[in-house]
């Protein structure tokens, strides 16, 4: 059980090499990661592309194993996995995810009424008489009307789709939701308009938030703390605020000054980035 | 409940695909007929099929026999209208035993790679390397002849190429993220693959099954056509073919031409109606 001591989540020396192919040098995708999340907190992972953060994410999630560290959340060890159905769905209700693709995250042939009550019926969340009453609850939650629970994702924009995968991620009441990159496949209108809803969520029910994006914009908006990736290692870590406002680390600085703006000028970006790889012993990517 | 493919083809293939489509109305209409004719032929047959009649041998078509007798004096409409039953079963037979062995077996190789990915790969280079018909006849040579191991060996032999197609779109499928999203959900792997992932290549295979299935008719029919499947008396189309050899050389074509023409109308027709129904699901998937 978490006490006010224990944090929810606590990930220590994580680490996970990859194997590219057969005779290939592996890949160090996370290398001696640690960080913990409290109840209700948000945590954001930003760096660039092949900076370890979706294997981060996939680790919390249990899509994919850690090679070694150690991972628990609530007390419990999600790196060593019971085996069972049991244990299966109590992994479930601890740690959900939302991916970045919204199309490819909803079973198409589903609509999204179904893809709820999939979701409820596996954990014994909706018995056959209060399903629809869950479901419409879900999508008031997620602001979907409810005559939008008998379409499926192929009529649905992107947002809404996203919306739906963010009601089936909430729908098993989880205590720790993981975004992946869940709003940059989104317009910056509709982008504001999730954000939004998750701050709700999290004003709503309290779950903690690991959230990962390229986007250090949108991590300013919804995150308590960051933490900065490069080359799987964390870099810097610190409020979100600070971190974003007064960068400490080389490669934050660069992260930050890349982003693209008013006054923005692409050589100068190409210049500090020589200069960073030139002083860092490892090459940016 | 869930939309079954059924559920799925009924509304695909509602009114406004009759006006822009004749030719898959035509053939669904043709197959329908087809399995009534299967369903109903001792009431609907004039002749009982095995009723041999030696005053009327190779008699020309007329009113008492539509489509003439043949060398024992057999009429041809009851013969072909009773071996609809035998030249439709077994091809459906066929099918449904190799694509379960095939999509199974497929399935698992793309998901777990490993040795069953390889042992796949070899039986399959085996199977293609190898003459078709040699590797049913060498069943056959083993397990006796008869329109049950016709069957089986033709069985076995399609089961590894709808192996081999089904892990092609299997690891597309499979590196979708809703089949993550259902392993976070804590669905199991055993599941997924057969509820949520079969299901969603079901277009793409349903076209594939269709070919085969005109392939396996006319394969089981060569076989008859060879002696190893059907039997006399049977009048499986195959075997009519065959018999009706005979009369060529004489000038008798009906006994050959009827079967023939009816293994041909059903491959087509079959194959016409398969391709566009998962034209029409894939379109909308
Ligand atoms: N399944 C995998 N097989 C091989 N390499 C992988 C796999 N997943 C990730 N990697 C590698 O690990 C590194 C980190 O990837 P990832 O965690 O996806 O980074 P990010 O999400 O920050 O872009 C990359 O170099 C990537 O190529
Ligand atoms: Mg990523």
């Amino acid at each position: 059980m978490s006490t006010a001591s224990t944090p929810l989540v606590v990930a220590d020396s994580l680490r996970r090499t990859f194997q590219p192919a057969r005779g290939a040098d592996p890949v160090v995708a996370v290398d001696d990661v640690s960080f913990t999340i409290s109840a209700g907190e948000s945590l954001g992972l930003v760096g660039e592309s092949g900076s370890g953060k979706s294997t981060i994410a996939r680790i919390l999630a249990g899509l994919e194993r850690a090679d070694a560290g150690s991972l628990t959340v609530d007390g419990r060890d999600r790196l060593v996995r019971g085996r069972g159905r049991r244990a299966r769905l109590h992994r479930a209700r601890q740690v959900q995810m939302v991916f970045q693709d919204p199309y490819g995250s909803l079973d198409r042939r589903l609509t999204v009424e179904q893809t709820l009550v999939h979701a409820m019926r596996l954990h014994g969340l909706a018995a056959r008489a209060d399903a629809g009453a869950r479901v419409a609850e879900l999508l008031d939650r997620v602001r979907l009307a409810s005559a939008q629970g008998a379409l499926k994702p192929h009529q649905l924009s992107g947002g809404q789709r996203q919306r739906v995968a963010i009601a089936r991620a909430i729908a098993v009441s989880p205590s720790v939701l993981v975004l992946d990159e869940a709003v940059s496949a989104l317009d910056v209108s509709v982008q504001a308009q999730i954000l939004e809803l998750l701050g709700e969520i999290r004003r709503d029910s309290g779950i903690a938030l690991l959230f990962v994006s390229h986007d250090l914009a949108v991590v300013d908006e919804v995150t308590d703390r960051t933490l900065v990736l490069f080359h799987g290692r964390v870099v810097e870590h610190g409020a979100t605020r600070e971190v974003l406002r007064a960068p400490r680390h080389a490669y934050t600085q660069l992260l930050v000054s890349s982003v693209a703006g008013p006054g923005w000028d692409p050589h100068e970006v190409i210049e500090r980035r020589a200069a960073f790889e030139r002083q860092s012993d490892a090459p940016l990517r | 409940m869930t939309t079954t493919t059924a559920d799925a083809l009924l509304t695909r293939t509602g009114l406004t695909g009759r006006r822009r489509d004749p030719l898959f109305w035509i053939s669904t209409g043709f197959l329908a007929v087809v399995v009534l004719v299967a369903a109903f032929a001792p009431l609907i047959a004039p002749y009982d099929p095995e009723a041999i009649d030696f005053a009327a041998i190779w008699a020309p078509p007329s009113l008492a026999h539509p489509f003439g007798t043949d060398q024992l004096g057999r009429d041809l409409l009851s013969r072909l209208l009773l071996g609809t039953r035998e030249s439709l079963i077994g091809p459906f037979l066929l099918l449904v035993g190799a694509t379960v062995l095939g999509v199974a077996i497929g399935i698992v190789a793309a998901w777990n790679g490993g040795w069953i990915d390889v042992l796949l790969a070899r039986i399959t280079d085996v199977m293609f390397a190898f003459p078709g018909l040699l590797f049913v006849v060498l069943v056959i040579a083993v397990f006796g002849e008869g329109p049950a191991t016709a069957v089986v060996a033709l069985a076995l032999a399609y089961a590894p190429v709808i192996a081999k197609f089904t892990r092609s779109i299997a690891l597309s499928e499979l590196a979708r993220p809703y089949v993550d999203a259902y392993r976070v959900q804590g669905v199991g792997g055993g599941v997924i693959a057969a509820r949520y992932v079969v299901p969603n290549m079901a277009p793409a295979l349903l076209g594939y099954l269709v070919v085969l299935f005109g392939e396996g008719l006319m394969g089981l029919a060569t076989l008859s056509y060879l002696g190893f499947g059907a039997q006399p008396p049977s009048s499986e189309w195959g075997l009519m073919v065959q018999e009706g050899q005979d009369g060529i050389v004489l000038g008798h074509f009906g006994p050959t031409l009827v079967p023939g023409l009816a293994i041909s109308a059903v491959v087509v027709a079959v194959n016409i109606v398969g391709v566009r129904l998962s034209e029409r699901m894939g379109a909308r998937a």
